[in-house]
């Protein structure tokens, strides 16, 4: 089980194989996002941007 | 550019492995040179902030190296208030309009990043008239002050460990297993800042909207329920997220940033949350106007100096709630903050006198003292994003209509 969310955090405990997969699955994740965010035009601008 | 976007996570892969190839230390400077220009380009409309901004960066850059051989004390605050001046000016802050006509408000100049900027000058003037800062050389300061790893919204880096990387940058090229984990932060921050903190800003949205409108009792009470935590969720996610990035994004250099979070929803108190949230700005709060006022303060009224250091910790957190943003419900986010770390420090004080440094020991062990603590503090952190969030005017139109529909 702590290897499982080692996995899914990324934890630095992790060895070089398993953070590729973890790395592997992470961008698949943000890749997603991204395609939802710019579906829904929505501006993922930094709210402390230009403060 | 978008930070939480294809393209930037392109752009930056793609300067990171051109990164790793170019040899020696002058051409990694060039190219970081031609990435910081580029990155900064599109921020700029228009001539006038160029000029602005040039005249910043040269001006700025001729008074540190004033300070740094021999200034007086007497012109160093005036050219800083000077600064701070200017700064509010060109920010365009509402409540100048008290003092001089709007319309001299009105002007075309826009730059970027211009608070983060004015924190490291203000530090590198100190700094440097302390005999603190290393000798300061022209384009290791403008990649310090435009670097676009902390351009947009920091954290506020000091001088010296930025030098120390510009310098001898490459020397220490990352390893395998650092960039591994420093993309794995990237897109962490990705994740928080696009996806988690865009659902509690749709959240937010939708609430507000809600509780905006509704006749119903229930939907006003469901809709300020779900904006009060949505906000805070959406802005915690939102700015640890795009500190993640960039603090990632300097791995991949070989480039430090200090941490700006350390999850700072469970702050047992105001002190305590400020000390775990936006963690740069308010050492930079502390060591440049907190400690740099309660100095004086000290050595002028020494009897009352604990007293007045309350006051001061009230002004403090009021002037960075005021540097939030330039509209008044700022001022009223300053002024919440400001009441609740002086709160804290008053009732810490208190308590001391109270039971002592054992009794003191115990109270903070005790588990259900502590979850009361945390779950208080949390929820005024929550109040106090309500100012933060879409405008007076709007929260009180929401207040006062979940207020009528409840009457």
């Amino acid at each position: 089980m702590r290897a499982f969310i080692n996995l899914i955090v990324g934890s630095p405990k992790l060895s070089d194989r398993s953070l590729v997969v973890h790395l592997l699955a992470k961008t698949v994740v943000v890749m997603v996002a991204l395609v939802v965010v710019w579906a829904l035009e929505y501006q993922a601008a930094v709210i402390y941007e230009g403060f | 550019m978008d930070i939480a976007s294809f393209s930037f996570l392109i752009s930056l892969a793609v300067v990171a492995v051109a990164f790793q190839v170019v040899p020696g230390k002058a051409p990694r400077q060039v190219l970081l040179v031609a990435v910081n220009a580029a990155f900064l380009y599109p921020f700029m409309g228009n001539w006038q902030s160029w000029a602005g901004m040039g005249v910043f960066v040269l001006i700025g850059f001729a008074m540190v190296r004033v300070a740094q051989s021999q200034l007086r004390g007497f012109w160093l605050s005036l050219f800083i208030g000077v600064l701070v001046a200017a700064f509010l000016y060109v920010k365009s802050y509402q409540f100048l309009t008290l003092a001089i006509p709007s319309g001299l408000l009105d002007h075309p100049i826009a730059l970027i990043g211009i608070s983060y900027m004015l924190f490291k000058l203000i530090h590198m003037l100190v700094d440097g008239w302390q005999r603190e800062l290393v000798p300061v050389r022209f384009m290791t300061y403008v990649n310090y002050q435009l670097g676009f790893f902390t351009l947009l919204a920091g954290p506020i880096q000091r001088y010296n460990d930025f030098a120390n990387f510009w310098e001898s940058i490459g020397t220490a090229l990352p390893q395998r297993r650092e960039v591994l984990l420093a993309w794995s932060r990237i897109l962490t921050g990705m994740i928080k800042m696009a996806l988690i903190g865009g659902f509690a800003l749709s959240w937010y949205d939708r609430a507000s909207g809600l509780a905006l409108s509704t006749d119903d009792p229930f939907r006003a009470i469901a809709g300020l329920g779900v904006l009060f935590y949505a906000y805070p969720a959406f802005v915690f996610f939102n700015f640890s997220g795009y500190t993640d990035i960039v603090i990632g994004a300097g791995k991949l250099f070989g480039l430090d940033l200090p941490e700006n979070f350390n999850r700072p929803y469970l702050a047992r108190n105001m002190v305590d949350f400020w000390n775990r949230w936006h963690i740069t700005l308010s050492t930079w709060v502390r060591d440049y106007v907190f400690m740099t006022s309660y100095k004086w303060v000290a050595t002028k009224w020494s009897v009352q100096a604990r007293r007045l250091g309350y006051l001061l910790a009230f002004m403090s957190l009021l002037l960075a709630g005021i540097w939030h943003g330039a509209t008044w419900n700022f001022v009223l986010f300053g002024l919440v903050h400001g009441v609740g770390v002086a709160s804290a420090q008053i009732y810490g004080q208190s308590l001391r006198s109270v039971v002592g440094a054992a009794g003191v020991r115990r109270y903070l062990q005790n588990r259900w003292i502590t979850g009361l603590a945390v779950f208080g503090t949390f929820h005024y952190v929550c109040f106090g994003f309500m100012f933060f969030a879409p405008g007076l005017s709007r929260t009180k139109d929401i207040l006062l209509n979940v207020w009528s529909v409840l009457a």
